[in-house]
């Protein structure tokens, strides 16, 4: 009997297997991604990469790696940048 | 019906939906149609649940003895400790394919589940990748290696596990390895969905740099597991053997190492695309090529138990996948030049292309090593082989610049260093590095490696201890801190940078502890009850036997009193130590050594009984001192703590104005934080 329930519950298992990968081929689908997804997607990545670089800029410079010329010279153009790939994300903001 | 008889469907079902989101996945990623993708992710979920219930079934199967199942009844026995019998699954090929299997697909879900919403572009093709890679796995197990093969009668018992698995590091370090074997197909099928949506900067970098260095820590671990069980089962005294499958499984963990430092150039400054690709390609491949060589017995391998004809199935995938990935990157060449140039030869960026050179190059003497046998014979029709002493003296001199690198690339800054600040960081640690070989080789260390290991490594520990002291003492200044609570902060803020230092200080331990196998000393005596013998700086006394009855074997001990030279009086002094030899009566019939250790800081005390004469007495018993080994052990410990300590770095969003609010030019130090990630 046992034995029986259990061969049930695991075609039940399989079944709901099958319906997972099945299932949104038979709804109206979810939201598209939009057209301008790609380009705003790779500039908040280059946003919160700028931010990491300055922050370990300034780890740097706090443990001595760094003169002060450079890292003046290095910060400033990465804030720079920084500041252009916000305006390009919100250009509400420039 | 049979409950077990559902294992077959399970199987089909998994390779069906794994097919299905293999083909909907790339569609529905190039049409961006969220049907298709739902349908695609939906299949890794169902094709889990499958895989799942197939290795429930089996498990099952073995905890309850069903010897009708052909798999069950050779790889266990009614003796067998339920630990051992659970373990057992994945004992032979086919437990280890569907092993493999549930790996990959729970690596397959989270990947998914984790980036669906942040990676919306890659996802479908790297769902799409990762079940073809699934679909392959489950069809070995469907035309192959089937884990569900009924017997026509039921066995009494079974033929057991081979003795030398039933060993509670061996229970672990399979799946520890194939966590890192498999763990490797995610970052691969993400730089695969990057290659296919053109999408090559550092989005793919950003979703992968976790499940890289997941993979790495379990790598990690699966060696060290490894080696420990080869030290503590295998009854020859050392860790490291140079085994073919030994290598395999190493090999990875040195691309990945590369990889891992590599990838933070592309981060930073866009550059080494073409490289990372190429790097994770490798690691992937590796894996695969891992499993040829365990799997075919091509060549010859203490892991011989696991080799079956399946092999050459696997040599076919690894060069549909190598073949894959090359064609892709020929056609997004275009996209994988390089966004900035090397700005200076004294950058980190400059220390971590060296470093991978070396992490390369000696992956490289590896597969040399481990593949000469196979390329003489198809080159002269001669099988030539070549033992520890090449692959020591190959890698002994990369490993020991490699360990110099470790010190000297923390204390460069990215970009450029110039040469005031570069006198002013490696001060100390030369002044470190001058003493420590000094005082090495007036203390009687005249060997290359152990002064270089003893030298270079207290650079590096110099330049750590450094790095740690200055980060330290500028928290203190901006945040008013006790040294304690700065220490604390400072790492709690830059989890990555001080992970990967913990890791370097775990590597320079490793290294003191390999440098050790230079000084073993070893002694072989036949012994009568009462007999004597010295090794090293312990005398030992041999005092008879013990037969001793355990739950599916019987054991002969060996009684040894241990102590260091002339305390075998002093009270509380003598150790005991019983190394056995064991006699497995169940299927193979099979004997083995259990070996005794006195483990202790600086060297241990190893014992194995190498044969016993019933009539007299007398036991064949080999004793060695192992220098410095206990330092591998908790070096690997110190390894691991570091890479969960990276591996905890919080997934931090860009505060807006987070940039635009800072002014433009520097204000006095800043308080080191950890870097914001997407």
């Amino acid at each position: 009997m046992t034995g029986v329930l259990l061969t049930l519950a695991g075609l039940w298992l399989l079944l709901g297997a099958v319906w997972l990968a099945v299932y949104p081929l038979l709804t109206r689908g979810g939201r598209a991604i939009p057209a301008d997804a790609p380009d705003r997607r790779d500039l908040e990545v280059e946003k919160a990469r700028l931010v990491a670089e300055i922050h370990e800029l300034d780890l740097d410079r706090a443990t001595g790696k760094l003169s002060e010329e450079d890292y003046r010279a290095i910060e400033q153009r990465l804030k720079a940048r920084a500041v252009e790939v916000m305006r390009e994300i919100d250009p509400r903001r420039g | 019906m049979n409950v077990y008889s559902l294992g077959p469907p399970a199987l089909w079902t998994g390779l069906v939906l794994a097919l299905y989101g293999a083909v909907l996945g790339h569609v529905g990623g190039r049409r961006r149609d969220p049907r298709l993708i739902g349908a695609a992710v939906g299949s890794v979920y169902g094709t889990a649940a499958c895989v799942l219930l197939a290795y429930g079934l089996l498990t099952a199967a073995f905890l309850t003895d069903e010897f009708r199942l052909a798999y069950v009844a050779t790889h266990t026995s009614r003796a067998m400790l339920p630990g051992y019998k659970a373990a057992a699954v994945w004992g032979g090929m086919e437990g280890s394919m569907l092993l493999w299997a549930l790996v990959l697909a729970g690596y397959a879900c989270l990947a998914v589940a984790i980036h669906r919403r942040r990676q919306p572009l890659l996802v479908p093709h790297a769902a799409a990748i990762l079940q073809a890679i699934l679909a392959f796995f489950l069809a070995v197990m469907v035309f192959s290696a089937r884990p569900f093969v009924m017997l026509d009668f039921t066995p009494a018992d079974g033929t057991g596990l081979n003795p030398l698995l039933q060993n509670h590091w061996m229970a672990a370090h399979p799946p520890s390895l194939y966590l890192g074997y498999v763990g490797w197909s995610v970052p691969f099928a993400f730089a695969m969905a990057a290659l296919i949506t053109g999408r090559l900067g550092s989005e793919w970098i950003a979703a992968i740099r976790k499940w890289s260095l997941v993979a790495f820590l379990f790598l990690t671990v699966g060696n060290l597991m490894g080696s420990h069980w080869a030290y503590i089962e295998l009854g020859w005294g050392g860790f490291w053997g140079w085994d073919p499958v030994e290598n395999s499984a190493i090999m990875p963990w040195f691309v990945g190492a590369a990889f891992i430092h590599s990838i933070m150039i592309q981060e930073k400054r866009g550059m080494l695309k073409l490289w990372n690709i190429a790097l994770v390609t490798a690691a992937f491949a590796l894996t695969i090529l891992g499993t040829f060589v365990t799997r075919s017995g091509i060549i010859e391998s203490v892991h011989a138990f696991a080799s079956t004809d399946i092999g050459f199935v696997f040599l076919g995938f690894l060069t549909l996948v190598v073949g894959t990935a090359v064609a892709l990157t020929w056609w997004r060449a275009d996209l994988l030049a390089s966004e900035s140039r090397l700005e200076s030869f004294a950058s980190r960026e400059s220390a971590f292309l060296f470093n991978n050179l070396l992490l390369l190059g000696i992956a490289f003497a590896i597969w040399w090593g481990t593949f000469f046998p196979f390329i003489s014979e198809a080159a002269t029709g001669q099988r030539v082989s070549v033992g520890a002493p090449f692959f020591n003296q190959v890698n002994a001199p990369l490993s020991v610049a490699l360990l110099l690198l470790l010190g000297i690339g923390p204390v460069i800054a990215w970009r450029r260093a110039s040469r005031r600040t570069l006198e002013r960081n490696f001060r100390m640690p030369l002044a470190v590095l001058g003493i420590a070989g000094a005082a090495a080789a007036l203390l009687g260390l005249h060997t290359w490696y152990a002064l270089a290991v003893v030298a270079f490594g207290a650079f590096t520990l110099a330049t750590i201890a450094q790095e740690v002291w200055r980060g330290t003492r500028a928290r203190m200044r901006s945040k008013d801190a006790g040294p304690a609570a700065a220490l604390v902060g400072l790492v709690a803020k830059n989890r990555r940078r001080y992970g990967g230092y913990t890791v370097h200080v775990g590597v320079v331990l490793v290294f003191a502890g390999i440098a050790g196998a230079l000084f073993v000393t070893e002694r072989s005596a036949r012994l009568v009850p009462g007999a004597e013998m010295s090794v090293g700086p312990f005398d030992v006394v041999y005092r008879g036997t013990d037969i001793e009855q355990g739950p599916n074997y019987t054991a002969t001990v060996a009684n040894l009193t241990v102590a260091e030279r002339g305390g075998m009086d002093r009270p509380g002094e003598p150790m005991r130590m019983r190394p056995e030899r064991r006699f497995y009566p169940a299927g193979q019939e099979q004997v083995t050594t259990e070996v005794a250790i006195w483990s202790r800081p600086f060297e241990d005390m190893y014992a194995i009984l190498e044969g016993y004469d019933a009539t007299s007495g007398a036991a064949d018993v080999t004793l060695i001192v192992n220098p410095m080994i206990l330092w591998i052990w908790i070096g690997g410990g110190i390894m691991v703590l570091g890479m969960l300590i990276a591996l905890s770095t919080p997934r931090l969003r860009v505060r807006r104005g987070a940039v635009a609010a800072a002014p433009p030019v520097a204000k006095p130090a800043a308080e080191p934080r950890e870097p914001a990630r997407v």
